[in-house]
């Protein structure tokens, strides 16, 4: 890309336009998520409230292992990461669908994106309806006498576990077929057609050609997800669950919430985001990593 | 390999096509028929279409559960933060995009690391600062934020965009005589117009559906937007499944809108800017 040569925008008065022009977002940037940043950086090492703060060392971080606390939140959010795999299969299964360009391919893609643009409370209270014990969904099974189905789904930790992971899958799963789609449009009609002249049937084809040529795709949406699922999941807990029961169905995020919202923890509520932040580091440098993979490979 | 598919595998394979559309395009049609019933008739079959059509509903929803007021908060707080967003990050990606200055490289890279961020780390420390600032349930403190927590995206995305506008029409207006601020006016924001639309069409629909920051900066009725104000008020009164349903699709209606509007076009943005691999 060119960047422009140095002729342009020289002399003083440029050179206060363009910090005129950078200026109001610094500014933004610095108070809005730098500062805070560093502060509940900080606020994790203390006992901290509206009156002031106390340093405390490492003192939440131990009070949160001992109590049992962040033991339960990992166990929850690795939970929600299980529902990963069956998103990517689903979605990738999907997109192959419509990679075949059949009838109304285009309608479809438009209308499987449509969750994604309602909200996450939306949603859930939706799926809260659905699965209520006497509910739609209950209906239906006893209607199809299905007695043994029929259960109070979000009156136990599994199950109300299992709501929120579809109510997540099925929000998100058109941006997934959207980004696949994408990726088995780079790949060269000719490799498969060539796979049509050698037998290759249509799994066949899509075990051997399909899935190895769009695995970079398939690696780098399911960092996304990890993110997704750590970062974006309070809407659909907050609707669906609140939690509950007890706190069986709270994760990292949510917790975050309660703690600084509901009991008043403040200094626990920083050093859970501290760990939160770490993670979605750690993550993301990850990511970079593929990618770097991937730019070798090529 | 398009169509090498015989017939019945054609039709097998719109039939499941047809399948999942149906659940992505049922919930609207669930909540659309149960917010004509009433409650009792709701209990009887909720899958049933209404006997008869009521209104009780939407009038709940206008006199008691104030939807308009609802509505104008979000279309205030979102409009006011795109608008500083794109105005804001537009003129700075303009100086990153085609000005020459010390450090641009670190500083961008800065920006564009924000982007990390989950911003439940930092709703926390946050809430305290305005509260200190005594802006906690204003209008202001929201859209302050939601201009800061947009801005990494939008600058990366429009700093992107305005490189591709050639220097050559740059250099011209420049041997013209415009000035700095001139040239981003007249060239660089009809230019990047579309890029700007897209930004405009995302980020609605994320502020729209936002609920975290919107629960915890507005706990007054008065303030609350239409996602948090759905989310608090019918939470509390869901046992009339059919007036909470009427809510659900109250709140979404904008979205689904304009989503239905610009669908074609967007679909276009989506793939396009997606990963290459």
């Amino acid at each position: 890309m060119s960047t422009l040569d140095t002729k342009h925008f020289k002399g003083y008065r440029d050179k206060l336009n363009i910090t005129l022009s950078i200026l109001p977002i610094t500014v933004l940037t610095i108070f809005i998520m730098v500062y805070p940043l560093i502060s509940v950086f900080y606020h994790g090492f203390t006992n901290w409230n509206i009156s002031g703060t106390t340093f405390i060392g490492l003192g939440n971080y131990s009070n949160l292992l001992k109590s049992g606390k962040l033991t339960l939140l990992f166990r929850n959010n690795l939970i929600m990461l299980l529902a990963i795999p069956v998103q990517i299969l689903f979605s990738l299964l999907v997109a192959y669908l419509l990679y075949e360009e059949l009838w109304g391919w285009k309608q479809f893609r438009i209308l499987f994106y449509l969750p994604a643009v309602l909200s996450s409370v939306v949603i859930g209270y939706l799926f809260r309806t659905f699965f209520a014990l006497n509910g739609p969904l209950n209906d239906l099974l006893r209607l199809l006498k299905l007695k043994l189905l029929v259960v109070n789904w979000l009156s136990r930790g599994s199950t109300a576990f299992i709501v929120v992971i579809i109510a997540m899958i099925w929000s998100q799963f058109g941006m997934a077929v959207l980004i696949f789609l994408a990726g088995m449009s780079n790949i060269e009609t000719y490799v498969l057609e060539g796979a049509v002249v050698d037998g290759a049937n249509w799994w066949q084809r899509f075990f051997r050609i399909v899935l190895p040529m769009i695995v970079g795709t398939i690696e780098f949406y399911m960092i996304v997800l990890i993110i997704i699922f750590f970062t974006a999941s309070f809407g659909f807990i907050y609707s669906i669950t609140s939690g509950g029961p007890g706190y069986s169905t709270t994760t990292l995020e949510y917790m975050i919430y309660l703690k600084a919202f509901k009991s008043n923890l403040l200094g626990q509520s920083s050093a859970l985001a501290t760990i939160l932040f770490l993670i979605v580091l750690i993550l993301v440098i990850f990511t970079f990593k593929v990618f770097k993979k991937l730019g070798d490979w090529q | 390999m398009k169509a090498r598919l015989n017939t019945a595998n054609r039709l097998i394979i719109v039939a499941v096509l047809c399948v999942i559309a149906a659940t992505t395009i049922y919930p609207l049609i669930f909540m659309l028929i149960n917010s004509f019933k009433i409650q009792s008739e709701y209990i009887l079959g909720p899958l049933l279409f209404p006997k008869q059509i009521s209104l009780t509903n939407y009038k709940i929803m206008y006199s008691s559960y104030k939807i308009v007021r609802l509505f104008n908060n979000s279309l205030v707080i979102v409009s006011c933060s795109i608008f500083f967003e794109i105005f804001l990050c537009s003129l700075a990606a303009y100086a990153f995009a085609k000005a020459k200055f010390k450090g641009k490289g670190y500083l961008f890279l800065f920006f564009i690391s924000m982007m990390i961020i989950p911003f439940q780390v930092l709703m926390l420390p946050l809430y305290i600062m305005f509260a200190r600032l005594n802006l906690i349930n204003t209008k202001l403190a929201l859209i302050i934020i939601y201009t800061a927590t947009l801005i990494p995206f939008a600058l990366y995305f429009l700093t992107t965009n305005f490189r591709t506008i050639p220097d050559e029409i740059i250099e011209s207006a420049k041997i013209d005589g415009a000035s700095y601020f001139r040239i981003y006016w007249s060239i660089i924001l009809p230019i990047g117009r579309s890029a700007m639309i897209t930004l405009f069409i995302l980020d609605f629909v994320w502020l729209w559906n936002e609920l975290v920051l919107a629960l915890i900066f507005l706990q007054s009725d008065e303030t609350k937007t239409i996602t948090a104000g759905v989310a608090t008020i019918l939470g509390r009164y869901s046992s009339n499944q059919p007036l909470m349903l009427t809510g659900l699709l109250l709140s979404s209606l904008p979205t689904i809108i304009i989503y239905t509007v610009v669908a074609k076009y967007l679909m276009k943005g989506i793939t396009v800017g997606a990963v290459k691999g």
